[in-house]
């Protein structure tokens, strides 16, 4: 049962990419008299993206038999939200480096960015508001619900993780590694788009509770797989800096897995360093870790769990998609539980 | 004669190759759910099916007919339970889809036929040696089985060791309520013992706090214990993150524990000694689940399925009290885990049983237990025939398989499987007039299966009928004729849902062929069955039974299982006389000669032996939970029992023990009626439907590797459903309730 | 009859019941174990099935405590007249979810709150105001300055000092004004820019309406900026303030 490379999945990326970026210019266009925000607000979309998440929202609503045009302002909304939480975690996490460029806030200041991020936000609720002319009130007000939903969740997550950072919290295990992964990237990279892609598709006749296992499995891999490739990944196509986590002290599963394993010296030293302040940890400290968490089999065992989160996404798919028409959208959807560990 | 075209979803599939002509061979549950999922409308005809079948009736095990005075005959007793999901699902949307009328017909609706019977027990035998009943009445649940799941339904062995450990803590609380227990004044440790795990407790402080206790030795409280339960109850959500070995030491200090504090008392409290078994079976089966590490083992319960059931928990820690106790025995009665249908040996795969009882205990729906409200035949078969009937099956009755025929290995070509060739039936005898045979008698508005042919509808009838022909006999060899059908010219594909005795008669090819086949036949064993039907002219409070109706097991063999069946009554046909109705059975054990073909004699004598059992079980056996029906001078009252002739014809009444002779009993011994076994180790050498070694054929029964290896209806079903999966990849392996699972 | 011809079953992807779903996928090259070989003791495979098992925990709880938080969203009707403002007021609070989470990032950082909260959808209603050397220019008609959208209105002087000429865009939740709010000084997006401190947001005295009053040095540089209406009582934004000064 070894899968197969498959072409689908990034042709479906980027057939839906494009249609959301295009709809996406609606709401970035030059306008006045903010044009000088906007300029600044379309730098992050302009930049490319995998476009994963407003692909799975018109898959899946397309998948239940719903038009493109129904499903793309949706689309766009999520894509500018995603982009808004890119924009503020870059500036939370002092990153340098966003898609191959400077950060915003390395360019343009920290308070430029916080702004950019709130308008981005604002725009993706506007698209989410003009909603009402192509899916009705009612409808629109559902979609509203589950974005305001899934706000509150990212947000929570989001707290959760730097509450952790705040504290230096060590005591960590897998089981709240995935509880804080559920709410801060679940939700708004899977859960959401294919809430709403279902609840667009079926009028708001399905449960959407359905997808939330579906959605956990597919993002929480998602994750894990993205936390790899910032250890492990290519350079020149990953467009972050390497070990950036590290530097950032994010509580991966690597690093949790490595608090796990290390030794009461070990965790002392490790406490220490990320007890610290970003700016006083140096390259050494940082290739420490990498060199621990190699020891200890900590990348083997995240991408081994990472695997069979894939293989629970695969799982949880089929009860809910297996009974649909075999279309394409369908088999995109089903084919990027897969993809989400193919790609570097 | 119709195809198997149905009009109702789009066109049929034709084309080259199309229809796939489908021979199922049985009609018992396995080869009516086989047939049932080929021919949905979803399949569009794309599945020809003829169904093979011997005698007159439908039903295998399940099969039932009407005897004198209309009254139902069973091959034995046939209990549903709440978790049968994938036989409840399908028996509902049979009757949906047969759309009786109900002011014609007094079962029209699935909730016509199956009722809950909640009321369950046990008897044991206490020390002064009366027989005492220990019942229960388990509560309804939400919703019904065959209800769709909801999303959130996922069994784990985590899932099911979490609601053992909240059951023995439930237990332990109604024990503490109950105001007979000193509960002690000590206040349970800090840190551990708490209901719920707050959010600073890390398991780390969990397992901190349980080392003290442990030290300290404080659990030596009910109220303590029961706190440590509760903890216990928390940690099974996440064992992983404690060191084994203090799981194992804080199980086993909370077993001694509760064995200290309970077990004394338990020798004079029954109701406490009662509470203390399943306390004592339960964290026995909790230490066996941590000790054996089946949270993590990729078989599930199948890793310890070697054991005997009751073997495991000894060496799990439960005492043998509770080990022999009348419910662990009860538990085995149901499934006849005897081997041999010795007594004395006892033998329930440990796994199959433990699958059993979680899913029977912690996923019923509705009730525990689910009665039927007529014959089997009726209630089941007869609606299912008539609705494949409606979707174009053939059904060819009178039909026994004597051989199924693989292609000779030197004529098969390069990498092509074996296969089977050819399916050889004695034809028992034939229809006149060359139609199709109709099997089915209207009774009080209800279609059922009469409990002899129709003679009328076959050539040479009276003759039949006069030689008194035994079409459901393995030992009758006479038959009007032969059939050969060939692949490629009669059939394409075979679903085989026969008995398990059957197989190494019928399929000497592929036994001899294929060491495979052989282990399993070797391996997988079956055993008689004993069934008595009582009419009795009096009600049960009268005889001595006072409270609800019952199904009590854990009784003295040779009828250890007894179930009212009273509510049966008004299906029959009785202007008058009985007022209770009552069925027995219990394993039976061969004779010598069982499965020879040679003495024909073989059947009578044990039908012989099954009255002799019951003359000496109404005499002697059934006072001590029936004292109503004792003489005063000891025996059975005999002119309890209810004659059906009686009414119908002139004559003296038989007196005594004679007055057996109107009632009704089996001698289950034909090889496809003999109930298939768990037992230790034979699981690994079932066969499972989706087995692609013969790419034409999918065996299907409850003696193959469907999921959940025990005799019973809902494995029957499953595999049914999982050889219609083989042959058309439909129903998805995951709609298979209970196939995926632990 | 030829081997070709005969109708053969179909090949199936799965003949085994899972009965710990985690070894459905193939995990090639990541644990070394097969798909459905099982095994105890402390194997690469026992742990991340482990890991995976603690997933569906999570999960599974999560689910089952979700309903209360949706609960906590809903429970409010959404007839076809409520549904301007409430799509508004949801917007508003799907904002404030990300600001208040800023808010907290920035507390963390030690930076002061900032950032302008459009209020959704509703383009503001840019007042203009004359230019005028050094004269006060009250707008006194009630009736079109800082009109909001909804349904009840409420009358809001606005005063504007300016050399330059000044917009002024006002938006207020539904009766906000009635109480005194306090009004932060506005920011413009670059932050090298000089705030507009003098800004002041009173309440009118029996009967009169409250007033905003602006004053924009001479020195200002053109741009627009931005700053929050606090409800001093919640300490909840109320309001936006967007005042856009040009050159020309």
């Amino acid at each position: 049962m070894a899968p197969a490379p498959s072409a689908l999945v990034p042709a479906v990326l980027k057939e839906y990419g494009d249609v959301t970026r295009v709809a996406l210019c609606d709401y970035l266009g030059p306008r006045e008299p903010r044009r000088h925000l906007y300029s600044l607000v379309a730098d992050y979309p302009r930049r490319g993206g995998r476009m994963l998440r407003p692909s799975l929202c018109i898959a899946t609503a397309r998948a239940f038999g719903a038009g493109l045009e129904d499903a793309v302002r949706s689309a766009v909304a999520i894509e500018l939200l995603h982009n808004a939480f890119l924009v503020h975690d870059d500036v939370e996490d002092e990153s340098d480096e966003r898609r191959g460029r400077p950060t915003l806030h390395a360019l343009h200041g920290v308070d430029v960015a916080v702004n950019v991020g709130d308008a981005l936000t604002l725009l993706s609720i506007r698209a989410l508001i003009d909603n009402r002319k192509t899916l009705g009130e009612r409808l629109a007000m559902r979609v509203l619900e589950e974005a305001e939903r899934m706000a509150q969740e990212t947000v929570e997550g989001q707290a959760i993780e730097l509450g952790w950072r705040r504290d230096n919290a060590l005591e960590l295990g897998e089981s709240d590694y995935f509880t804080m992964i559920l709410k801060k990237t679940c939700w708004y990279t899977t859960i959401f788009p294919l809430r709403v892609g279902a609840l667009i598709g079926t009028r708001d006749r399905f449960d959407l509770d359905r997808f939330v296992r579906f959605g956990f499995f597919l993002g929480a891999a998602f994750q894990i797989q993205d936390d790899l490739l910032n250890l492990v990944g290519d350079p020149g196509r990953y467009g972050k800096e390497l070990d950036g986590d590290i530097w950032e002290g994010k509580r991966t599963l690597m690093l949790i897995r490595l608090l796990h394993q290390a030794t009461v010296e070990e965790r002392a030293w490790l406490q220490d360093v990320l007890g610290r302040p970003r700016r006083l940890r140096t390259t050494e400290d940082v290739h420490a870790i990498r060199e621990r968490m190699d020891a200890y089999g900590c990348i083997d065992h995240a991408r081994g769990v990472a695997h069979g989160l894939a293989g629970a996404a695969l799982h949880e798919c089929a009860p809910l998609f297996g009974a649909l028409p075999d279309t394409r959208d369908r088999r995109f959807v089903e084919g990027v539980a897969r993809w989400v560990l193919d790609r570097t | 004669m119709m195809q198997g075209a149905s009009a109702r979803s789009g066109p049929a599939a034709v084309g080259p190759g199309l229809p796939i002509r489908v021979a199922v061979i049985g009609g018992g549950c396995a080869a009516v759910a086989a047939a049932f999922e080929l021919t949905r409308p979803e399949h569009r005809g794309r599945y020809q099916v003829t169904l093979y079948q011997l005698g007159w009736r439908l039903g295998g095990k399940g099969a039932s007919g009407r005897g004198p005075v209309d009254r139902i005959e069973e091959h034995g007793l046939h209990l549903w339970m709440g978790f049968y999901e994938n036989a409840f699902r399908l028996v509902r949307e049979c009757y949906a889809e047969l759309a009786r009328d109900p002011s014609t017909c007094p079962i029209a609706d699935w909730r016509d036929a199956f009722a809950p019977a909640p009321l369950v027990g046990v008897v044991e035998r206490g020390s002064d040696g009366r027989w005492v009943p220990w019942t229960v009445r388990l509560p309804p649940t939400e919703g019904l089985p065959g209800d769709p799941y909801p999303a959130t339904a996922r069994w784990t062995m985590a899932d099911y060791a979490g609601r053992a450990a909240q059951l023995v803590r439930s237990l332990l609380e109604s024990l503490r309520a109950d105001g007979r227990f000193p509960t002690g004044q000590r206040p349970p440790a800090p840190g551990a013992g708490r209901a719920d795990r707050g959010p600073d407790q890390t398991p780390e402080a969990v397992a901190e706090g349980i080392a003290r206790l442990l030290r300290y030795g404080e659990l030596a409280t009910l109220t303590a214990l029961t706190e440590g339960v509760a903890t216990l109850a928390t940690m099974i959500g996440d064992l992983s993150r404690y060191p084994e070995n203090l799981v194992l030491r804080f199980l086993d200090a909370l077993a001694t524990n509760a064995r200290a504090q309970l077990e004394a008392l338990a020798e004079a409290d029954p109701e406490i000694r009662r509470l203390w078994i399943i306390i004592d079976v339960t964290l026995a089966t909790l230490r066996g689940i941590v000790r054996f590490g089946l949270m993590t083992d990729a078989r599930g319960f199948d890793a310890i399925d070697e054991y005997d059931c009751r073997e495991w928990l000894l060496l799990n820690g439960a005492s043998r009290q509770s080990v022999d106790s009348a419910y662990m025995r009860g538990l085995y009665d149901l499934v006849f885990a005897y081997e041999d249908a010795d007594p004395s040996r006892p033998r329930f795969a440990a796994g199959q049983a433990l699958r059993g009882m979680v899913r029977a205990f912690f996923t019923y729906r509705g009730a525990f237990f689910w009665r039927m409200q007529a014959g089997m035949g009726d209630v089941v078969f007869a609606p299912f025939y008539q609705v494949l009937t409606a979707r174009g099956v053939r059904f060819e009755f009178f039909h026994r398989l004597e051989s199924l025929r693989l292609a000779s290995a030197a004529r098969l070509q390069d990498g092509e499987s074996p296969h089977v060739e050819a399916l050889e039936f004695d034809v028992q005898a034939e229809i006149a007039e060359g139609g199709e045979y109709r099997p089915l008698r209207e009774i009080g508005g209800l279609p059922c299966w009469p409990a002899a042919p129709d003679y009328d509808q076959l050539v040479d009838g009276d003759r039949l009928r006069r030689e008194g022909w035994e079409f459901e006999s393995f030992w009758e060899r006479r038959k009007a004729g032969t059939r050969t059908l060939r692949v490629g010219e009669h059939f394409d594909l075979v679903v085989l849902g026969v008995g398990l005795g059957t197989i190494p008669h019928v399929c000497r090819d592929i036994v001899a062929r294929d060491p495979r086949w052989r282990a399993m036949v070797d391996h997988v064993k079956t055993v008689g069955t004993q069934a008595l039907q009582i009419w009795l002219a009096a009600d049960m409070k009268e005889l001595g039974w006072a409270e609800a109706p019952v199904t009590l097991s854990g009784f003295v063999e040779p009828f250890d299982t007894w179930a009212d069946t009273t509510h049966l009554l008004p299906r029959e046909g009785w202007r008058q006389g009985p007022r209770a109705l009552a069925y027995f059975c219990n394993a039976l054990p061969d004779l010598d000669g069982a499965a020879d073909r040679s003495s024909p004699e073989y059947p009578a004598r044990q039908r012989e032996q099954v009255r002799r059992n019951a003359v000496r079980f109404l005499d002697r056996d059934i006072v001590h939970i029936w004292p109503g029906a004792a003489r005063r001078e000891g025996g059975f009252r005999w002119e309890l029992l209810v004659d059906a002739r009686e009414f119908e014809r002139a004559g003296p009444a038989h007196t005594g023990e004679a007055r057996l002779a109107s009632q009704f009993w089996t001698a289950n011994v034909n090889p496809s009626d003999r109930y298939t076994l768990s037992l230790p180790g034979s699981s690994a050498y079932r066969i499972s439907p989706l087995d692609p070694t013969y790419d034409n054929l999918a065996i299907a029964g409850d003696w193959t590797d469907c999921g959940f290896n025990a005799g019973c209806v809902e494995a029957a079903v499953m595999s049914g459903r999982l050889a219609a999966h083989a042959i058309s990849q439909s129903p998805a392996l995951e709609d298979i309730v209970g196939y995926d699972h632990p | 009859m030829g081997t070709n011809e005969r109708v053969k079953r179909p090949r199936l992807d799965r003949t085994q019941p899972i009965r710990s779903w985690v070894n459905l996928f193939d995990l090639s090259g990541a644990s070394g174990q097969p798909a459905t070989e099982g095994g105890r003791g402390a194997s690469l495979g026992d742990v991340i099935s482990r890991s995976v098992d603690l997933g569906y925990r999570v999960v599974d709880d999560y689910i089952r405590q979700g309903q209360k938080a949706a609960e906590r969203l809903s429970g409010r009707s959404y007839g076809p007249d409520t549904l301007g403002s409430d799509a508004q007021e949801l917007g508003a609070r799907m904002m404030k979810y990300t600001s208040d989470f800023l808010g907290l990032w920035l507390q963390l950082m030690e930076l002061a709150m900032g950032g302008g909260a459009w209020r959704a959808g509703v383009p503001p209603t840019p007042a203009r105001a004359t230019p005028s050397q050094e004269t006060p220019a009250a707008r006194a008609a009630p009736s079109t300055d800082g009109r909001t959208e909804a349904p009840d209105e409420t009358p809001v002087r606005i005063k504007v000092v300016s050399l330059w000429p000044t917009e002024v865009a006002l938006d207020l939740r539904p009766g906000a004004a009635r109480a005194p709010l306090v009004i932060q000084a506005l920011r413009a997006v670059e932050p090298d820019v000089p705030r507009l401190d003098d800004v002041s947001f009173t309440a009118g005295s029996e009967g009169d309406p409250p007033l905003l009053c602006i004053r924009v040095p001479p020195s200002q540089p053109p741009g627009t900026y931005n700053g929050l209406l606090i409800d001093p009582q919640t300490s909840r934004p109320v309001g936006t303030v967007s005042v856009r000064v040009s050159r020309e």
